[in-house]
């Protein structure tokens, strides 16, 4: 009964979820890869804010159900009947009556197994992509580092020729889908062959920089945050914003 | 004295610091999801699930702490099993472990199980159990590896001031010794207040070992789920004595403190409010006592520390002395607790009026003359136990 119930709920809010793209037609950032996603979401999200309109999904609001949630703006109902009826209710009035409706999604693409993705995309139509990581930190659903592979494949596909794929270079797998797209593509991490080249700093006090060589332009930032991932989130971001103010791929009305 | 409560027919326990709440339904569906599609029958990596640490990072960072998940969180069997893993791979057999005199009483056993001397420093008793910074300096030695620190603070349920907290700080640098913040109770802050954690600052990394524990937090004491952060440099020492004493948490424990985090914040807003009418009630409930207890209001977690006024402690020793000196569980016990008002008066309230507290001895001669009751058991058990209280001074002091 509960997964008949789910499956109703799914397919009702991935019709509506359509029906609201279509309608506000924003300009969707995709964020996928096994771990990363929320703090390059984030890292996104903070770096365009400055300028534009811009909504993020929750971080547990990657999948089947918390996307679509998260691209009409609601909660979960979670296990609780009214507050779904409630949740459903609401949806269909945004999708077909709301009015307000950002100019730009960030949206992280949770993959457990094969074609998760091709679900989501099934809903979204991500401009940009980011690809993290792609490694198995726990060996469940019998999914395998190729089925995610593909995963990742079909979404850079999908993205048109006048997008941008963003993909970690220092990651053996993701490096390799770099030519699975019509897109631009740009590879990021520490290695020196990467596009966007990315350096940590510690000092002695324990204060954190970032160093972020823009292919041949290096720009150095002060952070709180420590980790190659953080410094990587702000690099992408950075980049992201910087191909937002340039207007080279953005509709008029984004910026 | 939870045990002997637990054969005892219709006894109240106040005693043991567990919250008489079911964990989260959210919690425990993620659990039985990850188990029933088979993603909790393997170990995780030794340092944890990465979702759990990606989401402790996450979750840390919007309050101003800041640690990178892949090299400086770990995931461990609850906030004592971070403890006993960070003493035994910081410290070395024979250093010596300050912890805070009263103090949770297993941070002594871990510092013994170590290999290490723990030594008490005092809280001052008449001043909101503030630290007593001469007696402190006064325990510092040569052989001061660590400081042990629970703020919010159990027994007491005080939170430390930020001023004070930097003194310790200062002194740690100074002394070349590591903190050990536990912060189990960092969710329960009563009043508005705010609390500061060391984990704040930076620039003091590299000697902090910072330690939370959903056990408190989200209801799940038996899930047996915490975790530290420290600087890497630390993580890299402290994984090794993590990875031989568990291999890694249980992993079932680790889908459900995800759980935790993504979902249950309502829930904790819920059980804060809640503990938060409950240290009122208890507080209003004393306050008809006074003539026999003195207390601080507790700011924070779920633990009341009464202290017994003279003229109990006089009327105590000549009225019932003689009477627990022929109880057959007199002769049972050590020569200290024979000898430990707090001792004797808990067991004296746990036989007449079926009534467990802990003795304020148990948390260090400090805690002595006092009693400690938790307020995270039901209400109704609190009022009741404060009921056997009164009864016990009209029928037995009074």
């Amino acid at each position: 009964m509960r997964k008949l119930f789910k499956k109703i709920v799914q397919f009702y809010l991935k019709v509506l979820t359509k029906i609201v793209i279509s309608r506000h037609n924003p300009l969707i950032i995709a964020v996928a890869g096994t771990s990363n996603k929320t703090f390059v979401k984030e890292a996104i999200l903070q770096e365009l804010r400055k300028d534009i309109e811009v909504r993020g999904n929750p971080r547990s609001f990657n999948t089947e159900i918390g996307l679509p949630l998260a691209v009409l703006f609601l909660p979960s109902g979670y296990r609780s009947v009214f507050k779904w009826v409630d949740v459903l209710f609401s949806a269909a009035m945004i999708s077909f009556f709301g009015h307000e409706f950002p100019k730009v999604l960030v949206l992280e693409m949770g993959v457990d197994r094969k074609g998760d993705m091709a679900y989501l995309l099934s809903m979204v139509k991500p401009k940009i992509a980011v690809v993290t990581c792609i490694d198995k930190g726990y060996p469940d659903l019998g999914t395998t580092t190729d089925d995610l592979f593909e995963e990742m494949k079909e979404l850079i596909s999908n993205v048109e020729a006048d997008g941008l794929v963003l993909l970690n270079g220092d990651d053996r797998l993701v490096k390799k889908l770099k030519n699975k797209t019509r897109a631009k593509t740009l590879l990021f991490g520490s290695g020196e062959k990467n596009d966007i080249l990315i350096k940590t700093i510690t000092n002695s006090e324990n204060k954190n920089f970032i160093e972020i060589n823009f292919e041949g332009k290096v720009e150095k930032f002060k952070t709180d945050k420590f980790g190659q991932h953080n410094a990587e989130a702000l690099a992408i971001a950075k980049r992201i914003n910087w191909e937002f103010k340039k207007g080279s791929m953005l509709k008029k009305n984004v910026v | 004295m939870e045990i002997r409560c637990s054969r005892i027919q219709g006894a109240i326990s106040l005693a043991q610091g567990v919250p008489d709440f079911d964990t989260p339904l959210c919690i425990k569906n993620k659990a039985i999801q990850a188990i029933t599609e088979g993603k909790a029958t393997c170990y995780s990596l030794s340092p944890g699930l990465v979702e759990l640490r990606e989401a402790i990072e996450y979750n840390l960072s919007k309050k101003g702490i800041f640690y990178d998940f892949e090299n400086e969180i770990i995931v461990t069997a609850g906030s004592i099993e971070a403890i006993t893993a960070s003493l035994l791979a910081l410290c070395s057999e024979g250093d010596e472990v300050l912890i805070s005199d009263p103090a949770y009483t297993s941070y002594q056993e871990a510092i013994l199980l170590a290999r290490e001397k723990p030594v008490f420093f005092p809280l001052k008793a008449d001043d909101n159990w503030r630290f007593d910074f001469d007696e402190l300096k006064k325990r510092i030695t040569n052989r001061t590896r660590a400081l042990i620190l629970c703020n919010p603070n159990n027994p007491t349920g005080v939170i430390f001031s930020r001023t004070d907290l930097m003194k310790l700080v200062e002194l740690a640098e100074y002394h070349d010794f590591y903190i050990l913040s536990d912060e189990v109770y960092r969710d329960f802050v009563y009043d508005g207040k705010e609390l500061f954690s060391l984990g704040q600052l930076s620039a003091f990394r590299k000697r902090l070992v910072f330690i939370f524990s959903f056990s408190k937090a989200y209801a799940m004491t038996g899930w047996r789920v915490g975790y530290l952060a420290t600087d890497e440099s630390l993580a890299k020492k402290i994984i090794a004595s993590h990875d031989a004493m568990v291999t890694c948490a249980p992993v079932a424990s680790q889908w459900g403190a995800l759980a935790a985090l993504e979902m249950a914040q309502n829930d904790i807003n819920y059980f804060r409010d809640s503990y938060e009418k409950r240290r009122d009630t208890i507080c209003s409930l004393f306050e008809t006592l006074k003539d026999w207890f003195s207390f601080v209001r507790p700011d924070s977690a779920y633990y009341f520390f009464p202290k017994i006024t003279k003229n109990f402690e006089k009327t105590f020793v000549e009225k019932r002395m003689k009477i627990i000196k022929s109880q057959p569980y007199y002769a049972e016990l050590r020569a200290d607790q024979q000898q430990s008002i707090s001792w004797l008066l808990a067991l004296d309230l746990l036989d007449t009026q079926k009534l467990a507290l802990v003795p304020g001895i148990a948390f260090g001669s400090q805690g002595e003359k006092h009693l400690r009751l938790c307020f995270g058991r039901r209400e109704s058990d609190i009022e009741q136990g404060v009921i056997r209280i009164k009864r016990y001074i009209e029928n037995f002091l009074g």
